[in-house]
């Protein structure tokens, strides 16, 4: 497909920069007679346009530049940078030019309101929008485009072009007037000038405005009432154009390919092929070579949409527009094109003649000669550094035409520039027979003609054995040249070796090699050619070697990625290979969890770059997780008891940046994804995205994440797409729809489709992960964590009240749970879930609510424990049961119960402290210095059938501390055990009176450190010294807390 | 094993215009060519170790070795011009079949006779050297003849740098040492300032790295301007940061390699294999095999002009790659260092 929208850009420079419109030259051009503007123009004109650019700096400052000159750099950099993008490919890099080009626009138009420039400014400003407006096409056409975003773009670009149309509508207008305000008789020369120049850019305008209106039909879809109506009135304007302009041949000409252009997107094929012949039938002359280029970008398809085609009438046509090239035109992309597809003509013709069964001499002769001169076009487009030296391999390949390489028999070479020669000849055949393999592979793959495969499977097997000798040939040649090299090689020369080595050695996996050579030419010569492949290849090496290492031990690779990627970003920024390195770096920054590096990487990759978005997810997900572990930390210090929890309040409130930068990189490129896109460095984006909206209680916009069509990720879960085969990223997507399920449930007006959605989810989990004793415990963690979570997001709502909604409405998941499930683990866990949320609702003194929410669990217990044979289940349930009883003030069926579970398994830690806290807070309730006593000493009495002795089956905080005192892995344990003792002894001594047990609880408190130094923690440290003041206190001594260590 | 060059940019350079002198030499008169000034001709009266002495335009001029660039004896024979032509073009074994076809004993003045078994015994220590012809231990037979009769022979200086030479390639450095350590009592700053710095390189190679400090630290001293003479100190300061790094400080010797790496032109190819390869075994000395490897790949793939250097780094990377269990690129190493340096100590080792 030719690049017809292009057309329109490059006509204006045309007309602008080429004398034959007219008197020629813009106003500027004519009146600025100094050797720098011309010296300028010059440079542009030949397509020096870097050098252009830096002329233009130097005449910022220089004091050879008039100051008139000085006035209007900001302009002419704007116009050269304009210029320059016919030579641009890469998007990023053309984006970036018109950006800069906007920029200068801007300065000179708000600098110089009142300067004679001032209109062609104007206009240049639309040229820039039609350019913007022509870039957004392009990516609309482009693979993998979301509808909505190919909508948008579409949007932008009419917005762009109406703006544009208006522009020209305006400056058509303005000039129109300052025409007619001069005597069209008038003899004074210098108003005669001026009137012959608004009368050329009059012309310019007349032809912008229907050129505008095509590039606007465009923008609709073909059929669509508004493309015809745009089309029709493109052509009578141009119509218009011709008639009005018959002695001026430039703008007639330009006016007739517009109307060929317009007819031909209107479908009218014929008349626009007769207008366009008019245009083949100029002479050959330079000036009239981009025009006749452009008319054939129009005919071709033109020719093509007929029945068939006449390769003896349009070959000639063809060969002589683009059959030889210009040494300007070798390096454009349009005429590079065009010749490719000359090419590809002359091979059809060639294959066509080829086909006839019988032929005549002539025809024969005819049909090698196209042969010959296809072969001949596109060999020549594989050499160097042609843009479209991959397309050309390609198209020889699928001619089976990828060449073996040269004889290694035959002369040796017997100097510097024979060896070099040769190796490069034999690299180009590589080169060339890499292609030619993955468009055979390519095409064997959809082949299943059985004659067609064995020919393929032969080439295929031709191909692999170039494929396996040429990189050795070339590389002896290349080591050869270096072998041939004395003090007067060029530099340049030895770099050019260097870097084919350098690629050879990357193609053979030879990573050190590679690397080695391609930074060494980067940090020694990065203005020499081939530079930037260079930074690429040792790039590639070393992160293939980094890949490839330990990841322990990366230091090496990543120092070496660092060192490239700085210098990469430094001599060629906002090329493909800088944007990425700057995306490799910010991954590896992240990796080293170096956000600040992170984010200076991702701030090199322009804000237009597809990688940009894919660096800021990343980096948001990083933010995110980094925000977790902070929280899990203050978490940790808040049940230790070293952080209070205003204490805790408060630094959780330091940490809201966090959640406000993550979600500032994650928000805009999650919903954009498309299923293209996602691997697991996405799921992980979209899952930290969704779980910032739960902490942020913003569920439905969680929900919206997670079930958005295609790339969403319960659809590719449902997919089994290869982004979340790992089962952890899987679990942690059904945890999350989950928890956003149920934390919807406050919210939403569907409680129902809520709830179903969530059991659905519940179901596919227990599918999924139930079938084997792996996948149950897998189950059981996530559900879990899931309490976890719940329990986390209803704690950190700010208001009771709030907290109150979310209980209810976690509740009433639950009990439609309850009510259907009969998965015991499911029924334990629905349970827990609601003893979480009601000692929650407790705390917040809401009573009634919390106990109803406990009794619902303990029926739902007491159902689970009754009904199942598995011990282990009955026991969850039970001891589940018996903190339900605590809570609810049932001390006794507690006590009850946890004897129960103990006599029969003593050495469940957890529940001996749930039991020796239950006989506490019983004590306390009742003032009973019984309970208290058996808080401290344990109770219960049992005969243990293994030692058939009488023991307690609860064993009070004094046994407690005693087993856990060995064991490192309960120290917690141990120092609450201990400090519970101290803790009871001073309240049953105060119930009491005794001053011997006030005492002997000071004794405890300080035997304790003889175990654990110090307490083990500050948090418990202070718990300890607080206790032995207030025990100092009653026993009217000086409160001095804990002795000085 | 930093002579090589040395030898071959005095002994070699200098023979490289004799033959192109011989070639115009008035057949009757003898002429020295100093380094720099014009041409004396006229005729030798005295040659010594410390230089020659010539007649010419009725007075003396003593001219010593070390500004000798070349001589032309009148009686000198069309073969020994064309030997000493082969030697300039590095075909030593075409000069070698035509010297041993002379008898020296029959060669008039005896300093020609002594200019011939000079030049016999270079080549035939250069061959040996490169592993073309002989053994090194013939080869330290003809040069110990040498210079057991040629103690006035101009040439005794470079004879005594080349023997200490062939004693580093068997590996006996002490020898070596002691033959390097005669420069330094020569009365040539340029010719001491080479000759500690060989001592230096002797007694590094020998775990003497104090002294060697000392040496190399003396090199750098030396008052001279000269090309060579700051060649000789830029390769010291190489020196030192290896006797800093095998001393134990690995980071002050890296820093300074690094350092040099930035400051000097990467141009000077074999300064800068002696760097890469110094810096590859910093590396290796504190356990960084993935930059050892880094740093001798760049002697290997881009300063490889200096063979001793450039067998040392493959004989390295053949070692290192093998122990990060890259064993084809180890071979590869290994195979290059055999058919490129097969005499070479490294090749051996």
């Amino acid at each position: 497909m030719l690049p017809s929208r292009k057309i329109f850009f490059r006509g204006l420079c045309l007309l602008l920069t080429l004398g034959f419109v007219g008197q020629g030259g813009t106003p500027s051009a004519s009146r600025a007679e100094e050797p720098v503007q011309q010296f300028l123009n010059e440079l542009r004109n030949q397509g020096y346009y870097e050098e252009a650019l830096v002329y233009l700096k130097d005449m910022e400052t220089s004091p050879i530049a008039p100051v008139t000159f000085k006035d209007i750099v900001t302009y002419e950099r704007a116009k050269t940078l304009l210029a320059s993008l016919a030579v641009v490919r890469e998007r990023v890099k053309l984006e970036s030019i018109l950006d800069s080009a906007e920029q200068s626009l801007d300065v000179f138009i708000t600098e110089h309101r009142t300067h004679p420039l001032m209109g062609e400014a104007t206009e240049l400003f639309a040229n820039l929008l039609i350019k913007r407006a022509e870039l957004n096409q392009e990516q609309v056409d482009d693979e993998g485009v979301a509808e909505g975003i190919k909508q948008s773009l579409l949007a932008d670009s009419r917005k762009q072009l109406k703006k544009a149309n208006e522009i020209f509508g305006n400056v058509r207008e303005d000039i129109k007037q300052k025409i007619l305000r001069i005597d069209s008789k008038t003899t004074d020369p210098q108003l005669k000038t001026m009137l012959g120049e608004y009368r050329v850019r009059y012309m310019q305008v007349r032809l912008n405005l229907p050129q505008t209106t095509l590039l606007l039909a465009g923008t609709y879809p073909e059929g669509a009432p508004e493309r015809e109506k745009l089309l029709t009135e493109a052509v009578d304007e141009f119509t218009g154009v011709r008639k009005a302009y018959q002695a001026f041949q430039g703008t007639f000409f330009l006016a007739t390919l517009g109307l060929a252009e317009g007819y031909a997107k209107k479908g009218n094929i014929e008349d626009a092929l007769l207008y366009l012949e008019d245009i083949f039938e100029l002479p050959q002359a330079a000036e009239l070579r981009d025009l006749k280029r452009r008319a054939m970008v129009i005919a071709l398809p033109c020719w093509r949409a007929q029945e068939t085609l006449n390769y003896k009438e349009i070959l000639p046509k063809f060969e002589a527009t683009v059959g030889t090239l210009l040494p300007s035109e070798m390096r454009d992309i349009a005429w590079l094109e065009l010749q490719l597809e000359l090419a590809g003509m002359y091979r059809e013709a060639f294959e066509e003649l080829d086909a006839k069964a019988t032929k005549s001499p002539e025809e024969t002769q005819q049909a090698s000669l196209y042969e010959k001169r296809a072969e001949e076009l596109v060999r020549e487009l594989t050499k160097n550094n042609s843009p479209l030296k991959i397309d050309a391999q390609k198209l020889l390949a699928s001619w089976g035409l990828a060449k073996p390489p040269v004889e290694s028999v035959g002369e040796a070479p017997t100097n510097f520039l024979q060896a070099r020669d040769k190796g490069v000849a034999v690299l180009t055949d590589y080169d060339t027979a890499r292609v030619a393999a993955e468009t055979l592979r390519a095409e064997l793959q959809t082949t299943n003609d059985p004659d067609r495969r064995a020919a393929l499977e032969t080439q295929l097997r031709s191909t692999e054995q170039v494929l396996r000798t040429a990189p050795i040939q070339a590389m002896s040649y290349f080591e050869m040249a270096l072998g041939m090299t004395d003090g007067d090689t060029p530099p340049d020369d030895l770099a050019v070796i260097r870097r084919y080595m350098a690629y050879l050695y990357y193609v053979q996996q030879r990573y050190y090699s590679a690397g080695v050579l391609g930074a060494f030419q980067l940090r020694t010569n990065p203005g020499a050619s081939g530079a930037q492949s260079s930074a690429s290849i040792a790039l590639n090496a070393y992160w293939s070697l980094y890949q490839a290492a330990d990841a322990e031990n990366r230091e090496f690779e990543l120092a070496q990625l660092q060192n490239v990627a700085d210098l990469t970003l430094k001599y060629f920024p906002e090329t493909a290979e800088a944007i990425k390195a700057a995306n490799v770096m910010s991954f590896l920054s992240l990796s080293k969890k170096d956000l600040e590096a992170a984010r200076g990487y991702l701030e090199q990759i322009p804000k237009s770059a597809p990688e940009r978005r894919r660096a800021e997810l990343s980096i948001g997900t990083q933010l995110w997780s980094d925000y977790l572990s902070r929280k899990f930390e203050l978490e940790k210090s808040r049940r230790s008891g070293e952080l209070q929890d205003a204490a805790y309040q408060n630094e959780l409130a330091m940490l809201q940046p966090m959640i406000d930068e993550a979600r500032q990189y994650l928000e805009k490129g999650v919903g954009e994804l498309t299923l293209g896109e996602m691997d697991s460095s996405t799921v992980n984006a979209v899952l930290a995205m969704c779980q910032l909206y739960l902490t942020v209680q913003n569920a439905p916009a969680a929900v919206a994440l997670l079930e958005r069509p295609e790339a969403g990720l319960l659809a590719l879960v449902d997919a089994k797409h290869a982004s979340v085969q790992n089962v952890d990223l899987t679990s942690n997507v059904y945890r999350t729809a989950l928890r956003a399920y149920i934390a919807g449930l406050v919210s939403t007006a569907n409680k129902a489709d809520q709830v179903a959605k969530a059991r659905q989810i519940m179901q596919v989990l227990n599918q999924s992960l139930g079938a084997d004793a792996a996948g149950k415990k897998r189950l059981i963690a996530l559900y879990v964590d899931l309490v976890s979570d719940l329990k986390d997001q209803m704690e950190s709502l700010g208001q009771p009240a709030q907290r109150l909604a979310f209980g209810e409405g976690v509740a009433s998941f639950l009990e439609e749970v309850q009510s259907t499930a009969k998965d015991p683990n499911l029924l334990i866990w629905s349970a827990e879930t609601m003893i979480s949320v009601a000692e929650t609702l407790k705390q917040d003194k809401m009573n009634t609510q919390a106990k109803a929410l406990f009794t619902k669990a303990d029926k739902v217990l007491t159902t689970v424990a009754q009904g199942n044979s598995e011990s282990s289940l009955a026991r969850r349930a039970k001891v589940q049961q018996a903190r339900v009883k605590k809570n609810l003030g049932l001390y006794p069926d507690a006590i009850r119960m946890f004897a129960e579970i103990l006599s029969a398994n003593p050495n469940f830690v957890s529940v001996q402290v749930d039991a020796a806290d239950t006989y506490h807070q019983w004590g306390r309730a009742e003032r009973s210095t019984s309970k208290i006593a058996s808080a401290l000493a344990g109770g219960e009495p049992f005969e243990n059938p293994k030692t058939k002795r009488e023991e307690n089956a609860i064993w009070g905080w004094g046994k407690l501390a005693q087993v856990t005192a060995r064991d490192s892995k309960f120290r917690d344990t141990f120092l609450q055990a201990r400090f519970n003792l101290a803790y009871g002894r001073m309240e049953y001594a105060l119930l009491k009176k005794s001053d011997e047990q006030l005492a002997r609880a000071k004794r405890d408190i300080l035997a304790t450190a003889q175990i654990v130094p110090d307490y083990g923690s500050k948090s418990w440290k202070a718990k300890y010294d607080a206790l032995m003041k207030a025990l100092q206190k009653e026993l009217g001594e000086p409160q001095t807390g804990l002795p000085k260590s | 094993m930093t002579g090589f060059h040395w030898q071959m940019n005095r002994a070699g350079l200098a023979l490289l215009v004799l033959v192109l002198g011989g070639a115009i030499a008035d057949a009757q008169s003898d002429r020295v060519f100093p380094k720099e000034g014009r041409t004396l001709t006229g005729a030798i009266s005295k040659v010594s170790a410390k230089g020659i002495t010539i007649e010419t335009g009725g007075r003396e001029v003593e001219v010593p070795a070390t500004e000798i660039k070349m001589v032309n004896f009148g009686s000198e024979s069309r073969e020994i011009t064309t030997a000493r032509r082969a030697i300039s073009e590095e075909r030593l074994n075409n000069a070698l079949q035509i010297l041993e076809s002379i008898d020296s004993g029959q060669l008039d003045p005896p300093a020609l006779a002594l200019d011939v078994d000079y030049l016999t015994a270079y080549c035939i220590v250069k061959m040996a050297l490169s592993g073309e012809r002989g053994t090194l231990d013939q080869a330290t037979g003809v040069l110990t003849d040498f210079l057991e009769k040629g103690s006035e022979s101009y040439h005794y200086t470079n004879a005594v740098e080349l023997l200490g030479d062939l004693l580093l390639a068997r590996g006996v450095y002490d020898q070596a040492e002691a033959q390097y350590q005669r420069l330094v009592s020569t009365p040539w700053p340029d010719v001491q300032q080479i000759g500690r710095l060989k001592v230096g390189r002797m007694q590094e190679l020998q775990g003497k790295y104090g002294e060697a400090l000392k040496n190399y630290k003396a090199v750098q001293q030396v008052e001279s301007t000269t090309a060579e003479s700051r060649q000789s100190k830029l390769e010291a300061q190489v020196g030192q940061a290896r006797c800093q790094a095998f001393g134990g400080d690995f980071e002050s010797g890296i820093a300074t390699l690094n350092q040099m790496i930035v400051e000097e032109s990467s141009t000077n190819g074999r300064l800068f294999g002696q760097i890469y390869n110094a810096l590859g075994n910093c590396y290796v000395a504190a356990k960084q095999p993935k930059q050892a490897v880094n740093a001798f790949l760049h002697t290997d793939l881009l300063f490889y002009q200096d063979p001793d250097q450039h067998a040392e780094a493959l004989f390295r990377l053949g070692e290192l790659f093998n122990s990060m269990s890259k064993f084809e690129e180890s071979a590869e190493a290994r195979e290059k260092l055999k058919s490129r340096y097969g005499n070479s100590p490294w090749a051996k080792k």
